[in-house]
């Protein structure tokens, strides 16, 4: 199975390198936006999901409240909402998970077509599928004046750069895709998911810059152009919140669907999801069976209410 | 209910890609750099220098040779009462401010029955004492990593060391001093030949190379199409050379560095051919065994399909037979003059070495002739077959 993955993906960087003209760096580069683009359908899908999902999170918590002692009532409660918003739960995970194993893919390919070792370079054997490719073997590993299997420490000292840009674009990525704030929990405490996503931002360019002083510099190389073609696509895609940059936090999205569930419909109706204006901070108003929250702006409260007239009519 | 099922499903797809991720992120990421080199010491002991450690086994006891002292007098521990100690080298040298593991991937290079010279991948080259296996110090240290086994020339007392990046570095074997360097594009995989004073080697950067011995100066250079790790073989007799790319050709070449006939093979071809009586024997990366004829260019005697996996060693071509170990530890012993299978055998683990042979007689003590097999498996790194029947011998493990 690995390389039914692998073997294409080193015969499609190898036919890259032959079109640069033996030049391994454009050829990397290349490879990398071109799998970066043919996996962006999954990227906006993954994108929206986990828009729509984040959107959902005050009911699903409502949810989670109202039935915390009863798991299989809560679970069909969480799966009519996810269905009456038409939501995929998964839907922001799968896309995810279909891309980790391609860019693991690419990233092997790179390690294996450089050939460094005597190992690396019979491994490499036979997984070049097109005919006059294995003339190209072993590809070129120099680029000015780094040896690309090597390393930015076993290298001449500006190749520490690379670590340095891997640091900066992971850095930037995170920063510009990271989710908005939810508001605090009903008791006023910071939502743990969201601190954990923000601490994450902080670890991964410390790690992947980590990483790159560890791995040859053909695999920052990837690294640093990956990133730039990442934050590329959730600029086009309307998702990279460049403004945080300059200290603004996006703007609070406004939630407007407030369906009862279907089980809820079935019965004798309760309290709208477990909402109570108590609970609800002074944000929350219940009308007609609709619940309309509105996401304040960096975690404040917002005074402003707005009931859907739609959602949620018997 | 329908909950559940829709859960099920979920879960299954969820697996799936688990699965897939998992095959993906566990991939065969191989550590380490090159396989165990195999050779033979004067006395017919096998030396097998792999990663950290050299060791010299006997082939009749399947035993580390014994230890000696300075006076040539077996050592034991706790000085003359204990256990016998057994011959073996292990090193690290100062970097920084630690110590690194040294690396051997290449074979002794003997200036006398009493020591030898080894270069370990850092590029350190050791003077060793082989009774004592004390290293008497490092002679020098070349800026490169080696992988490839150094070549003498005794007439002009020089030693030809290839390194796995660029260069073939030339040295003084009186003082160790460097005589010359020769820059390829890419590294040197394979052990030079001296011929005459003129060192012939093939390069990475798909090149076959002459250069003189005493000035470095290139004599001439052939594009092989595709790049060559295997030493070429030379044939004194009609004075040419034979050698395998990862072009998947054959060349045959003059010495004055013309394609005198090729040959195309199925697949990669790395290791130098055997030439007997005319016919070179070779195999390539794709399990394919060759028999070509000689005379009057290469020709195909028989070609036959020895092994599913991949074929890295020659052709060991002994007592009727053409012995091939594969990628996938299948070792084959096959019909010399039809290429027919005769024999087939496993060791288990993926063979990549080149393959020996031990025949009886003085000094060795065996009554038979052996095939070693070497693997990159540390539990079963030598592994000795009867030549004459096939069956397993021994195994040597560390």
């Amino acid at each position: 199975m690995w390389d039914l993955i692998i073997n294409p993906f080193v015969t499609v960087l190898t036919l890259m390198y032959r079109i640069f003209n033996n030049d391994i760096v454009l050829a990397i580069a290349a490879f990398t936006v071109i799998i970066r683009l043919l996996t962006s359908p999954l990227l906006i899908q993954q994108q929206r999901s986990a828009k729509a999902m984040q959107e959902l999170q005050p009911k699903l918590k409502a949810l989670q409240e109202k039935h915390k002692n009863d798991r299989e009532k809560l679970a069909q409660e969480q799966m009519a909402l996810y269905k009456e918003n038409g939501i995929n739960p998964l839907g922001g995970c799968l896309p995810l998970l279909i891309q980790l194993p391609i860019l693991l893919a690419l990233y092997s390919a790179i390690n294996h077509a450089l050939g460094a070792s005597p190992y690396q370079l019979i491994d490499l054997s036979g997984r070049l599928l097109l005919p006059g490719l294995d003339s190209l073997v072993p590809l070129g590993d120099t680029w000015a004046g780094m040896n690309l299997t090597r390393p930015p420490t076993a290298n001449p000292t500006y190749a520490l750069i690379l670590p340095l840009l891997v640091l900066v674009t992971t850095w930037l990525q995170s920063k510009l895709t990271l989710p908005a704030p939810p508001p605090p929990s009903g008791d006023g405490k910071p939502d743990q998911a969201a601190q954990m996503t923000r601490s994450m931002t902080t670890i991964m360019p410390l790690m992947f810059g980590f990483f790159s002083l560890q791995f040859s510099v053909g695999l920052g190389i990837y690294f640093v152009v990956s990133n730039v073609v990442g934050i590329a696509q959730y600029t086009l895609m309307g998702t990279a919140e460049w403004g945080r940059l300059f200290g603004r936090d996006p703007k609070p999205k406004e939630i407007t669907s407030v369906t009862p569930s279907t089980t809820e419909k079935r019965g004798k109706r309760s309290d709208p999801v477990g909402f109570t204006p108590e609970k609800a901070n002074g944000t929350d108003t219940v009308s007609n069976g609709t619940m309309t929250k509105s996401l304040p702006s960096g975690g404040t409260p917002s005074k402003k209410t707005k009931a859907s007239k739609k959602a949620g009519a018997k | 209910m329908n909950i559940r099922a829709i859960s099920a499903r979920r879960l299954i797809l969820i697996a799936a890609l688990l699965l897939i991720l998992t095959a993906t992120a566990c991939a065969p990421v191989r550590q380490g750099t090159a396989w165990p080199d195999v050779s033979l010491d004067s006395q017919k002991n096998i030396v097998v220098a792999y990663e950290n450690r050299i060791d010299v086994v006997n082939p009749a006891t399947h035993l580390r040779i014994p230890l000696l002292n300075e006076a040539g007098e077996i050592r034991r521990e706790d000085g003359s009462s204990g256990d016998v100690l057994d011959w073996e080298l292990a090193g690290s040298w100062p970097q920084g401010d630690s110590n690194v593991r040294s690396l051997f991937y290449t074979a002794p290079v003997f200036l006398n029955e009493d020591t030898f010279l080894i270069t370990d991948y850092a590029g350190y080259l050791l003077r060793v004492d082989y009774p004592t296996a004390r290293i008497e110090r490092s002679v020098t240290k070349i800026e490169g990593n080696i992988v490839a086994d150094a070549a003498v020339d005794a007439a002009t007392n020089a030693l030809y060391v290839p390194l796995s990046e660029h260069d073939v570095v030339a040295l003084d074997m009186e003082n160790y001093d460097t005589r010359w360097v020769f820059e390829t594009e890419r590294g040197i995989w394979s052990q030079p030949l001296v011929i005459d004073g003129i060192v012939y080697f093939t390069a990475m950067d798909h090149h076959f190379y002459a250069v003189d011995g005493e000035t470095g100066e290139q004599r001439w250079s052939l594009d092989l199409e595709g790049a060559s790790a295997a030493s070429p073989l030379y044939d004194a007799e009609n004075e040419r050379f034979y050698v395998g790319t990862f072009a998947s050709k054959i060349f045959e070449v003059s010495l004055a560095g013309e394609i005198l006939s090729q040959y195309e093979t199925e697949d990669w071809v790395w290791n130098t051919p055997v030439l007997q009586e005319g016919i070179l024997y070779t195999a390539d990366l794709s399990g394919y065994v060759y028999a070509l004829n000689t005379e009057g260019g290469l020709s195909e005697v028989w070609k036959a399909k020895a092994t599913s996996a991949g074929i890295r060693p020659a052709p060991l071509v002994s007592g009727g037979y053409a012995v091939v170990a594969s990628r996938k530890g299948q070792v084959v012993w096959l019909n010399q003059a039809d290429g027919s299978i005769v024999f087939e055998q496993d060791v288990d683990a993926e063979v990549l070495s080149d393959i020996l042979l031990i025949e009886p007689g003085e000094p060795s003590t065996i009554n038979e002739p052996l095939v070693i097999i070497s693997t990159a498996k540390n539990s079963r790194l030598l592994v000795a077959f009867s030549l004459e029947d096939s069956n397993q011998r021994w195994v040597y493990s560390r």
